[in-house]
């Protein structure tokens, strides 16, 4: 397939005698904003680590493009996991003529991309004095160069005060907009949601879940109901038909509705029976929700 | 290669730490060039009070001979290549920017290769120090000058370079194994002054003479002196080839030995 950017089939990986990665297969396609969502430990860095050729599975392969990994391929790739790494003596400048000559591509973008993360003024001085922020700033500049059609990220937010936090999202979000695949690790569900199309959640090696994240969060939504006769509305709910399960929160109903029953429906039964809604709103299942009942079902 | 070159380059030339180091050992291996033949002179001194000969000084920089007695002396300060190259092996894992520079799709057998021309191109910027000292030294000293004197003997030239070369990649090697500086200066300097040696002294020559850094000093035996002239002793007055061969086969085993370490490790 043409579109198939990433294909991971029955990776395994272990350290001793701790499996840190399970038969983990996973596609990715171009475009797509790939969260790899899981606790600490759970197997997100040795992934990347192993698509990125610094760690050698156990077992299994990955094919980027299509094709078997070669060190050339990752000049199409960019990548940023955990801590920023560079060469402390050396300046923002030098550091990234460094990996372009890597990537063996010219040095012309290295200013725009310096400009771009807010790093013009300290182009020049050396990394060792780069506070936390500007070293993490660094290495996104870094991740970019060579225009790469996919992008790595592990961690990207982390130790980061929430001014740049922002700032990094924006950038993640901007650059997917542009159709670059995004490939990112974090253990934030709120991350992943916010920045992500498509999510898998991994948990001690295994993978537990993969799919749209819209899709996950959408999975049987909740309706939130409230009307002037609490008890009326609850007794027009019971006997409808189309309701699953009812359940009293604070001064609302939270409703589950059947599959094929939407908020228009039911307001409109409602209504022909002459309870008149003042509240109605669709509540999604958070990610966090369906996120910590697969880690406990595979922790049972 | 050159792309391995350029990158190599940027990583040294701004440091500070490496300019220091080349710098002090150009200064010291010249020191060492300029001042042996005073320095064995006054051995030879020493010796006229006690042999009722006539002893003849040393023509120590004299064409050909000068070649080969700066190759003998300077291979006694290999250890400071070995150490620069070391130094620069493990930086790469104290910052980890070895991790980093195959994430952006550096091989890891081209990563290596950079070490290996590293180590080259220090060990040959060594031996065009000794080859300018020895020019120099050689023209002021020789007596009756010919053009084709200078370029006899020039092999062992060559010798000081698979000297070093040899030599630096035992160190890359160590570096790769061990990973930090220190710890890897620490277990060089150990093969290279005492346990080698000891080996040395354990084994038969037979099989000593095929131990790396022996086979390295092997190369280049003790220059022939007027004196020991006099007393019958006879050195090597050429490099020894079969040295040649066991250093080559040994650089092979380094290289090689450092590509499996590499190929198979996580960073």
């Amino acid at each position: 397939m043409k579109n198939q950017v990433l294909e991971i089939r029955n990776l395994r990986k272990s350290y001793g005698s701790l499996l840190a990665l399970d038969d983990f297969s996973l596609q990715v396609n171009k475009g797509e904003v790939f969260g790899i969502l899981g606790p600490n430990g759970s197997g997100k860095t040795t992934t990347l680590g192993i698509l990125l050729d610094i760690i050698k599975p156990d077992s299994g392969q990955y094919a980027w493009f299509g094709a078997r990994p070669f060190s050339n391929q990752r000049a199409r790739i960019g990548a940023l996991l955990e801590q920023p790494l560079f060469y402390p003596y050396l300046s923002a400048v030098k550091n990234l003529e460094i990996i372009a000559d890597i990537k063996n591509v010219a040095y012309g973008e290295i200013d725009e991309l310096l400009e771009k993360v807010g790093l013009t003024g300290r182009k020049h001085s050396k990394f060792k004095t780069y506070s936390l922020g500007m070293k993490q700033r660094l290495a996104i500049a870094a991740s970019l160069i060579g225009k790469p059609e996919v992008l790595i990220l592990d961690e990207p937010t982390n130790g980061l005060d929430p001014r740049s936090i922002a700032e990094i999202r924006e950038l993640i979000i901007d650059i997917a907009s542009r159709g670059i695949t995004v490939l990112l690790a974090s253990h934030l569900l709120d991350e992943v949601q916010k920045i992500c199309s498509h999510v898998a959640i991994l948990d001690r090696g295994k993978l537990l879940h993969t799919g749209r994240v819209d899709e996950v969060l959408n999975s049987s939504p909740m309706l939130e109901l409230q009307a002037d006769d609490m008890r009326a509305l609850h007794l027009a709910l019971q006997h409808s038909g189309v309701v699953d399960e009812i359940v009293s929160e604070g001064p609302i109903w939270l409703v589950r509705m059947n599959k094929e029953t939407g908020p228009a429906e039911v307001n409109k039964m409602l209504t022909q029976q002459g309870i008149y809604l003042t509240h109605l709103a669709q509540r999604h299942k958070s990610l966090e929700k369906h996120f910590l009942e697969l880690v406990a079902e595979n922790h049972a | 290669m050159l792309r391995l070159i350029k990158i190599d380059f940027k990583k040294y030339a701004y440091n500070r730490t490496f300019w220091i180091l080349l710098l002090t050992y150009f200064i010291l291996i010249v020191s060492v060039f300029f001042f042996a033949e005073k320095f064995l002179n006054l051995f030879v001194a020493d010796a006229k009070t006690n042999v009722p000969l006539p002893v003849p000084d040393f023509s120590f920089y004299s064409f050909p001979y000068v070649w080969h007695n700066l190759a003998f002396f300077g291979g006694f300060f290999k250890i400071l290549t070995g150490l620069i190259v070391v130094i620069f092996v493990t930086n790469e894992y104290s910052y980890k920017t070895i991790r980093q520079n195959v994430m952006n799709g550096m091989g890891r057998g081209e990563f290596l290769l950079s070490k290996v021309i590293f180590a080259g191109l220090l060990s040959i910027s060594a031996a065009l120090v000794l080859v300018i000292s020895g020019l120099i030294l050689g023209l002021v000293n020789t007596p009756e000058l010919r053009f084709s004197l200078i370029f006899t003997n020039i092999g062992f030239i060559a010798a000081y370079f698979l000297e070093l070369f040899s030599f630096s990649l035992l160190a890359m090697l160590i570096g790769f194994l061990l990973r930090q500086s220190g710890l890897s200066i620490v277990m060089l300097a150990i093969y290279f002054y005492i346990a080698e040696p000891i080996l040395v002294r354990l084994l038969p020559d037979k099989v000593s003479s095929f131990l790396p850094v022996e086979s390295m000093a092997n190369l280049i035996d003790f220059p022939n002196s007027e004196l020991m002239k006099m007393f019958n002793v006879n050195f090597n007055e050429f490099v020894s080839l079969p040295d040649v061969f066991i250093c080559s086969f040994w650089s092979v085993f380094f290289v090689g030995m450092a590509y499996l370490l590499l190929r198979n490790r996580d960073f």
